[in-house]
């Protein structure tokens, strides 16, 4: 007893010891010295399509480049800017302009974008030939050596003045600049429109001139080749030839299939999950298109919707890996939780429905990457001119407009890139649902709900006469088609009987107002004019 | 199921019920009114003599009308010595009695006569003037008029011809067109609507049933009926309807004779369509309260049809009416849900179609009626003009019940009359 008595109140001293050190801990009530991840400073009420279209693509930049990015508008940026070992300033609006002022005491990596204008402090001076804002011809070397040509917009560019580092041409009718300037960590890129695929690919190639000057990441990144989007009414012949296309290629792949909610078992829906069977059978991979929301986005509704379109592939043997989103979602905070679930997910490019969310977007709140992976989706351009040969990406190949002949030569091209091509059978998937479902790949092992599931193809019988229900009102408490029938049937007599009636009467008229017998012959005769 | 779903098999039941009824009844009436446009009505009395009729005129602030209704009456083909007219000016404030007295002053006292009552014994409504004058009428049939009735020559003869010819006949009615027709869009659906009840519902009704009911004007009635019945019933707002169930009870029928026309003025400004249709929901619910007994009495005759189809339509048609729009609503709303199967939107658009063929079908019987305009017509009342329907009675209703409630006397509410363009 003795001896249980000593060790109660040894531990009782620990406990309270314990307490007080945690007590007086001082790492608990200081705040983080830096926080990862670049920091985004942009002007204050700017043009906010113009500006989302930017900020978006710096997003998918730094994406790209496996770097979380924070945003914070340039009257905030003082409170949070040291906590950041990058910044990137970007001016790249008209509209409204930012005073640099904010940026006098910091000493981390400085990447500038758009308008010199009060950056002479940072080393940018504006160029008498470029103020104003006016289209400028671009022309920039990429990995392949092979110089382009671009025009693009500029705004009172400049350059870094005493720059070690040089990269691009800028020329306009007066003079010519350096399209990128740096010196040491700061570094100055005269564009002020990343929209165009030029552009972004300058952006990308320059961004890692800047957060790596010594070593070339880039090139360590992969690119996925990306079928979208595809409808299970589609024609599942085409899908079964780009699949057996890219297979006899030995490519890898992703298809990107659209949600589908309710009547899983038609034929059709069975004859496309036999070819995503097949694809992945082959070693594609499959992820799940956001819904298509036009009257904006409700957060529980979309993970109800998630839940149901996934698990409807799963039962069918297709596993849907990742999620596919528009990229303003990541601006939407609400959302946040929703995409957090999936452990990879896909960017698109803003589409027409994100106009009015763009607006109201808050880009304060942003998905901060973690274990996530983010991979932006990019469009092969006509000439060639795009990131997909500079980065790792995700090639969208899209099945709804593009002709095959098209398809095969973007294919070819994706194939071409000296960036490999990444499967997502090659890394860890995570996909988190409502009610506790899940689907995951690790360590080769496929689960759904934590029971095991194999990828596996075997072509199956399709049914010629499949009863579709047509009649059969089941969702319906009461079905009145045959009093349906019966009024239509009825009503159709009725019409066919006043018709008949109508053209009498109107001769009755025509007889009493119209003829008059005449008393002689007894024949009708017009009565009056 | 739920109550929605109920509610709503309820109505789709009920106004298909509804509208098949008005179906056959507008067969039935355009069979009648066909084969009565074969003839021009006339059954002139075997041996030459007509009855003394007496013409009761109600008026009351009618100043603007009753010069035009006086003339058309004096012009009847009718043998001049053998009617008389009696014209009430009911407690009247605008000048009528100056024009009566100027019409007396120029026509014969004999065929001419103006009552003139004060606020102690007239105003208080229809009945109670047409009591007055029937006291001082000297016929043996008894004709009435409203005051901005401009009836065509033969009306009267057409009439009392009928009545006589047939001792069963209580009483002849006549049909009423609307004079001012182009006065508005709404005077225009309101010929519309008053040609296709006539055919409809009166002509249907005494096709099928020898049934139909006094309009409250344009109809002539045995003097020896009003004075069984004991007069008109002053409590009755719609005293056309209830002298009519008293008609039948009886034993006498009331005829249809569309041949003797008649024209009115009809109200061309909404409120005041909807203050005169809330007085005649109100009347005819009063009617159908009072007599809706002797749908189970054998002894009542037809009129036991009649009770019930006003019943039908004062609650199974207004009700169901009333709940397709809320249900209709709530679905729009996304507050109701309702899970039938089976119905088609070929179903509504076909019982558009049907109605307004059956309407079309209706006017084909009238001249320069059966026209694309009336098409347009009817086809805009069916979403607009047949929704106030709805609003009348729902008023009428809750007027009917609060003079109950709170025993407010029954009010006569004037139909207000304007001066047309001649």
């Amino acid at each position: 007893m003795r001896c249980k008595a000593a060790i109660a109140c040894l531990l009782a001293l620990l406990l309270a010891a314990g307490g007080v050190l945690a007590e007086e801990s001082p790492e608990e009530d200081s705040p983080a010295e830096t926080r990862g991840g670049v920091l985004v400073i942009y002007p204050e009420e700017a043009d906010r399509r113009g500006m989302a279209d930017n900020l978006s693509a710096i997003a998918q930049t730094l994406f790209s480049l496996r770097c979380d990015a924070d945003f914070v508008e340039a009257q905030d940026a003082g409170e949070v800017i040291g906590l950041y070992e990058q910044v990137i300033w970007c001016a790249t609006t008209v509209s409204e302009r930012m005073d640099p002022a904010v940026l006098q005491d910091y000493e981390g990596a400085l990447l500038m974008l758009g308008a010199a204008d009060g950056l002479s402090a940072f080393g940018v001076e504006a160029v008498d030939a470029f103020a104003g804002s006016f289209i400028a011809v671009g022309e920039y070397a990429f990995v392949d050596e092979l110089s382009r040509k671009h025009s693009t917009p500029v705004l009172n560019a400049g350059q870094i003045t005493d720059a070690a580092y040089r990269s691009g041409t800028l020329s306009a009718a007066k003079g010519q600049i350096p399209m990128a300037s740096g010196n040491g960590h700061r570094h100055y890129i005269a564009l002020c429109d990343y929209t165009d695929a030029f552009s972004q690919a300058v952006l990308l190639q320059e961004t890692a001139q800047w957060l790596w000057p010594y070593e070339s990441r880039m090139h360590t990144y992969t690119e996925h080749v990306v079928l979208s989007p595809v409808y299970p009414f589609a024609d599942p012949y085409r899908l079964r030839e780009l699949v057996d296309y890219m297979v006899a290629r030995k490519m890898v792949f992703t298809i990107s299939v659209m949600p589908i909610y309710e009547h899983s078992d038609y034929p059709a829906m069975k004859q496309f999950c036999e070819v995503l069977r097949y694809a992945q059978a082959n070693g594609g991979a499959v992820i799940l298109h956001a819904p298509i929301v036009q009257n904006g986005v409700d957060a529980e509704e979309l993970a109800e919707q998630l839940t149901l379109a996934t698990m409807n592939y799963c039962d069918l043997g297709v596993y849907p890996l990742a999620l596919e989103i528009p990229s303003a979602w990541l601006f939407r905070e609400d959302l946040l939780p929703i995409l957090g679930r999936y452990r990879t997910l896909f960017l698109t490019e803003l589409d027409a429905f994100a106009d009015q969310a763009v607006r109201d977007l808050n880009f304060g709140n942003y998905l901060r990457l973690g274990s996530q992976q983010v991979v932006p989706a990019l469009r092969l351009d006509e000439t060639g001119v795009s990131r997909v040969a500079r980065c790792g990406t995700a090639v969208y190949l899209d099945m709804g407009m593009t002709e095959d002949e098209r398809l095969h030569t973007v294919i070819e091209a994706a194939r071409n890139a000296p960036i490999p091509m990444q499967s997502l059978w090659n890394m860890e998937q995570a996909v988190y649902l409502n009610d506790g479902h899940s689907l995951t790949w690790d360590q080769n092992t496929l689960k759904v709900d934590e029971a095991q599931r194999w990828i596996t193809y075997a072509p199956t019988e399709q049914t010629e006469r499949f009863n579709y229900r047509r009649n059969d009102y089941y969702r319906f408490v009461a079905n009145l088609s045959n009093q349906n029938y019966f009024l239509i049937s009825i009503s159709a007599g009725v019409l066919i009987l006043f018709l008949f009636l109508a053209r009498r009467s109107r001769g009755q008229m025509h007889r009493r107002f119209l003829l008059k017998k005449t008393p002689e012959t007894g024949e009708d005769q017009h009565v009056g004019s | 199921m739920s109550a929605a779903e109920i509610i709503s098999i309820y109505a789709i039941a009920a106004i298909w019920a509804m509208m098949l009824l008005n179906v056959a009844l507008s067969i039935g009436g355009y069979v009648y009114i066909y084969r009565c446009n074969r003839t021009d009505g006339s059954i002139p009395p075997p041996n030459g003599e007509y009855p003394m009729v007496s013409v009761l005129v109600p008026a009351h602030n009618e100043a603007l009308v009753l010069k035009r209704t006086v003339q058309a009456l004096l012009n009847f083909d009718y043998p001049a010595d053998r009617y008389e007219i009696i014209v009430i000016n009911d407690n009247s404030t605008d000048n009528t009695e100056e024009i009566m007295a100027d019409l007396a002053r120029r026509y014969s006292r004999n065929r001419l006569m103006c009552i003139s009552t004060d606020k102690v014994v007239g105003g208080t409504g229809k009945s109670n003037a047409l009591n007055i004058g029937f006291s001082v009428a000297r016929g043996s049939v008894i004709a009435i008029y409203d005051a901005d009735n401009t009836p065509e020559p033969k009306a009267l003869r057409l009439l009392v011809e009928n009545l006589i010819a047939d001792d069963k006949l209580g009483a002849v009615i006549g049909k009423f067109r609307t004079r001012n027709r182009n006065a508005s869009i709404l005077s225009r659906f309101v010929n519309i609507e008053t040609l296709s009840h006539q055919c409809m519902n009166q002509a249907g009704r005494y096709f099928f049933f020898k049934l139909c009911t006094i309009p409250g004007t344009n109809y002539v009635i045995r003097r020896s009926i009003i004075e069984e019945v004991g007069g008109w019933d002053v409590k009755a707002l719609s005293e056309d309807t209830e002298i009519s169930f008293r008609i039948y009870r009886m034993g006498y029928t009331i005829k249809l004779l569309p041949q003797a026309v008649t024209w009115e003025q009809e109200p061309h400004l909404l409120p005041v369509w909807f203050k005169q249709r809330v007085r005649w929901a109100k009347g005819n619910l009063y009617v159908m309260i009072k007599n809706f007994k002797y749908t189970f009495d054998p002894g009542a005759g037809p009129m036991r049809l009649d009770t019930l189809y006003y019943a039908l339509v004062y609650s199974v048609m207004l009700s169901s009416l009333v709940a397709s729009d809320f249900i209709f609503l709530g679905g729009v709303l996304g507050t109701v849900q309702v899970k039938l199967g089976g119905f088609s939107s070929t179903l509504w658009g076909m019982a558009i179609l049907v109605f307004i063929a059956n309407v079309m079908l209706t006017l084909s019987l009238e001249r320069n009626e059966f026209t694309l305009e009336s098409l347009g017509l009817v086809a805009l009342m069916l979403f607009t003009y047949a929704k106030l329907w709805v609003f009348v009675v729902v008023k009428a209703a809750w007027d009917s019940t609060m003079d109950v409630l709170l025993k407010r006397e029954v009010k006569w509410d004037k139909t207000v009359r304007y001066v047309e363009n001649q």
